[in-house]
């Protein structure tokens, strides 16, 4: 017997001028995420899936139901209009620029002396963040002597407790050597029989081995929600990227005072190539380090 | 040329919101001056978002004035930008400054026109190509292009023996002119050490067998002095884009062969896309491994856009689809969408083959002919191929591509379904044990089965699975409304009130109302308040009107209460509606205009007359509806201010009263 259901029921309406705009300037409010107009039809196909779910026929009926019930439906909103385009080792030289050109700066001025804390902000399924642990694992001639911790928040927690799980498809691998998978990943066994589904999506998973997930820690948190970055200790260097490319004036503006209260002064930010703050806040220097550039906290 | 004060200092990004803050509050003389300060801040957005509402603001006499200032160059760009969004508005005032003493004003109205496209712009255009300021003429040469009229190649031609910047843009002209008159004299250039790279590619853009034969000996010529990357990658565009076969061109075959070998991947696949569109050879195999290796390069069909799509070097060649429907990854991809495009030439078996044995399909089985595929990949090439299959067999394997499949998926392969209902309906008569019961009805309804039929087959069903056999068939209105929904309502009220309601909205069941109107007095929820806006149902108003006056903290309901008020519609719901816009909180208040604003009467225009220069600019665009409904001679002013509305929505709403 054979289960499941197949979406026959009518598509929604296509999204409306009006609808748009009071989705996106609901989704920029709450989550700093920017759908312009040339982007409707991409936030209309990512919300259909939940308008059919929920068989809404309008998506105007889909935000009087984010207003009346907010919290509920807040999650999978967040889910749908958030990209989780990453992978490992994707820009490493800014990894790279961090724990050799940077280093001894940043440990000479760190927030708890002989510690390095660093912060992932949106980190999906957390690739990032395990990438950079990686690397931090492997300087540790250089790093001898300090302490690395590494935060990591994603505004979509199902992707938090895929980071928490830290199993992943070819895709997400797709940057690295047959040897560096091999030294880093552990094939998971197989849970089903081959099948034409497995074998069209490529169903194997590799789990990434335990040492390299000690030091990171995840939670579901909100770039424009000061509160997820914690209330501990200061950010040495806060890595935020290709995230703020998605994000509307207001919410790029708060999302960068928010760095700049979280990053001790002297510490660093790191933004995906397509991004810049300049002009955008005071609060920031831009340095070059090695082939990439960084905004450096002022004040020492 | 005229000169103004020093411009003060670009403002503040605080200051920047707080002016676009205050823009619609303002009148049109100081929304001018806003736009003015806010065109100066460096942010992209905005800069946006003061064009646009500029747009609506500047008089043409202003704009103009800022073309002529040569002193500030912000206000001057201020002026191009606006007019380019002004769209045809702006022809007619280009036009005029073409004849302009200033050859910065005539320079800026030629980009302008560049920017309409407008074919009227030809002759006054022409006209400009005689302009003393050479930049006037560059500028006009690459305009004249974008028009697209072959008739002004001769106008063009003198210039390919001018100077270096007006030959380099009329090459560019001639090119974008796409005539094949053109190629003569381009050809003419190509050993340009200039302009010769230039030429080629307009050449390769005007297409065409006369450009590939040009580009072909071209080639075979001075193939050792070329840069291959970029010669062999416009021949490739030329030959994909041929109605048919080339004629053979000696020695290319074999040239374009020893390039596959090339260091560079561009090199290398621009080489194996000629190769493959020159038509069929012994270089085949290696051809297609390299574009395999390169990932396809521009391809053609599939749907929006979604997965590895047909490269337009293939598309010709019906004679690859048994090769490429054999190789894993992106080529069996490119064998779906072949044999979509040629139906006849593709065999069912190899199709089916294809779909069904995954081993052959394995990311990692891809080996050095591409990567793997996903689901989302392959689906979009193999449904429009089996749609149009004829074969007995084919109703069996849709059926059992469909249950393998993910609902995203199964409603993706609905129209092949369709399409071999008859089949489809043989095997789900033949499989019938292995279905699941709801989906047997689910595919039956959508194969044929009348509404009786579905109906009885949603009564057979055990209540878990008629609930949701009855959510995917509510478009199956008829079956709908033979179903015993007041018994069901009636015994099991909290499973089944919500579902009757979203039935009877779907379908306009309103003999459904008494009983969802009595359910919604106990137990209000969102889908029955819903129900009864769409089924318009005015006894409910009292019911609604109650539910709206709860204490605060228990208003989750308010804003789908107001948005049913708005659908029914009558003076009591308007009385609340027009109450709740003007002292509910500020989230509530800009519904209750929408839902005014759905429902509204002349006599509720005042309200949205007052509320034109509200700050919000959703109760704006609920006030442009409303007014631009009532044609009245106190709606003008308010109208006039709307229409120069910062937010495009409100703008354009009232913008079209007005000009109507």
């Amino acid at each position: 017997m054979t289960g499941g259901s197949m979406p026959l029921t009518p598509r929604p309406d296509v999204m409306t001028e009006e609808e748009h705009l009071l989705l996106n300037e609901l989704i920029s409010e709450r989550f700093g995420i920017n759908f312009p107009e040339h982007k409707r039809e991409l936030l209309e196909a990512r919300l259909r899936p939940r308008l059919q779910a929920l068989r809404l026929p309008r998506y105007l009926d889909y935000y009087l139901q984010l207003v009346c019930d907010g919290e509920g439906e807040r999650e999978f909103l967040a889910q749908m209009v958030t990209n989780n385009e990453t992978f490992f080792f994707r820009e490493t030289h800014q990894f790279e620029a961090l724990l050799d050109a940077a280093l001894d700066d940043l440990r000479e001025g760190a927030a708890l002396p002989g510690s390095l804390r660093l912060l992932s902000a949106g980190c999906s399924s957390g690739e990032e963040p395990y990438t950079l642990g990686i690397f931090a694992r492997q300087s540790f001639v250089r790093l001898a002597g300090t302490h690395v911790t590494i935060d990591a928040f994603d505004l979509d927690a199902s992707r938090i407790e895929m980071a928490r799980q830290a199993e992943y498809t070819q895709t997400s691998l797709r940057a690295l050597t047959p040897e560096q998978i091999e030294r880093h990943f552990t094939l998971l066994p197989s849970p089903a029989p081959p099948s034409f589904l497995s074998a069209v999506t490529g169903f194997d998973r590799w789990a990434l081995k335990p040492a390299y997930r000690s030091g990171i820690q995840f939670h579901p948190g909100n770039i424009l929600d000061f509160s997820s970055f914690g209330l501990g200790p200061a950010y040495d260097a806060v890595f935020c990227r290709n995230v703020l490319i998605y994000f509307a004036e207001p919410a790029l503006h708060l999302a960068v005072s928010h760095f700049a209260r979280a990053l001790r002064p002297g510490g660093l930010l790191f933004l995906g190539a397509a991004e810049s703050i300049i002009g955008l806040s005071d609060q920031f220097e831009t340095i070059r380090l090695r082939d990439t550039i960084a905004y450096r906290k002022v004040g020492r | 040329m005229t000169t103004t004060e020093i411009p003060s200092p670009a403002p503040s990004w605080e200051e920047c919101m707080e002016l676009l803050e205050k823009l619609p509050t303002l009148s049109l003389a100081g929304r001018a001056v806003a736009i003015e300060r806010l065109a100066r801040n460096s942010s992209p957005g905005i800069r946006e978002r003061a064009l646009r509402a500029g747009a609506a603001v500047f008089t043409d006499e202003q704009l103009t004035a800022y073309l002529r200032n040569d002193s500030d160059a912000v206000l001057r760009n201020l002026g191009l930008e606006v007019f380019k969004l002004r769209g045809g508005r702006s022809f007619t005032i280009s036009l005029r400054l073409l004849k302009d003493a200033d050859p910065d004003v005539v320079l800026q109205a030629v980009l302008i026109l560049d920017h309409l496209r407008d074919p009227r712009a030809l002759e006054p255009l022409r006209g400009v190509l005689t302009h003393p300021d050479p930049n006037v003429i560059q500028a006009a040469i690459l305009a004249i292009g974008r028009l697209g009229n072959a008739r002004s190649i001769p106008d063009l031609l003198p210039f390919l023996a001018a100077d270096p910047w007006l030959q380099m843009a009329s090459v560019q002209a001639l090119g974008d002119l796409r005539s094949p008159v053109a190629i003569k004299p381009l050809t003419e250039l190509l050993t340009d050490l200039l302009a010769g790279s230039m030429a080629a590619e307009a050449i390769a853009r005007i297409g065409g067998a006369t450009a590939f034969r040009v580009l072909a000996s071209h080639w075979m010529l001075y193939c050792e002095q070329l840069e291959a990357e970029e010669v062999l990658g416009l021949l490739a565009h030329v030959l994909e884009g041929l109605s048919g076969l080339p004629a053979p061109f000696p020695g290319l075959a074999e040239s374009l062969t020893s390039r596959l070998g090339d260091p560079s991947l561009e090199v290398r696949t621009s080489a194996a896309r000629c190769l493959l569109a020159l038509g069929p050879g012994e270089w085949d195999d290696d051809a297609l491994a390299t574009l395999a290796e390169a990932g396809g390069i521009g391809g053609i069909g599939g749907t929006g856009g979604i997965g590895p799509t047909l490269p337009p070097s293939l598309a010709r060649r019906r004679d690859l689809i048994p090769r490429l429907l054999e190789r894993p990854g992106e080529p069996r991809v490119w064998g779906f969408h072949l044999a979509a495009r040629y139906p006849r030439s593709a065999s069912p078996e190899a199709l089916f083959a294809a779909l069904a044995n995954p081993a052959s399909t394995a990311p990692r089985a891809a080996g050095p002919t591409g990567p793997g595929v996903d689901l989302a990949e392959l689906l979009p090439a193999a449904i429009p191929a089996l749609t149009r299959l004829r074969h007995p067999e084919v109703g069996r394997q849709l059926l059992a591509l469909h249950l393998r499949l993910t609902p995203e998926g199964r409603s993706a392969l609905e129209p092949a379904l369709r399409a071999h209902g008859a089949e489809v309906q043989v095997a789900l008569a033949e499989m019938a044990r292995e279905i699941d019961p709801v989906e047997r009805l689910v595919l039956g309804a959508r194969l044929g089965l009348s509404e009786r039929e579905v109906a009885d087959g949603i009564l057979a069903l055990a209540p878990d699975d008629r609930r949701g056999a009855i959510t995917r068939l509510a478009d199956v209105t008829g079956a709908m409304r033979l179903l015993p929904w007041e018994s069901w309502v009636a015994a099991e009220p909290d499973r089944d009130a919500d579902l009757a309601a979203e039935v009877a909205a779907a379908a306009g069941l309103r003999e459904l109302l008494p009983t969802l109107r009595a359910r919604a007095a106990r137990q209000p929820t969102p889908a029955l308040v819903r129900a009864l806006g769409e089924l318009r149902d005015r006894e409910s108003v009292p019911l609604l009107l109650a539910l709206l006056d709860v204490p605060p903290g228990r208003r989750e309901l308010n804003p789908l209460v107001l948005e049913s008020l708005g659908r029914i519609g009558g003076p009591e719901a308007r009385c609340a509606l027009a109450a709740a816009a003007r002292s509910a909180p500020a989230g509530e208040a800009r519904l209750a205009y929408r839902a005014l604003a759905l429902c509204a009467t002349e006599d509720d225009s005042p309200l949205f007359r007052e509320a034109a220069t509200h700050p919000d600019w959703y109760v704006r665009l609920a006030c442009a509806d409303v007014l631009t409904r009532f044609a009245r001679p106190e709606n003008l002013a308010p109208l006039a201010l709307l229409a120069g509305d910062p937010v495009p929505a409100v703008a354009h709403r009232a913008l079209a009263s007005l000009a109507g």
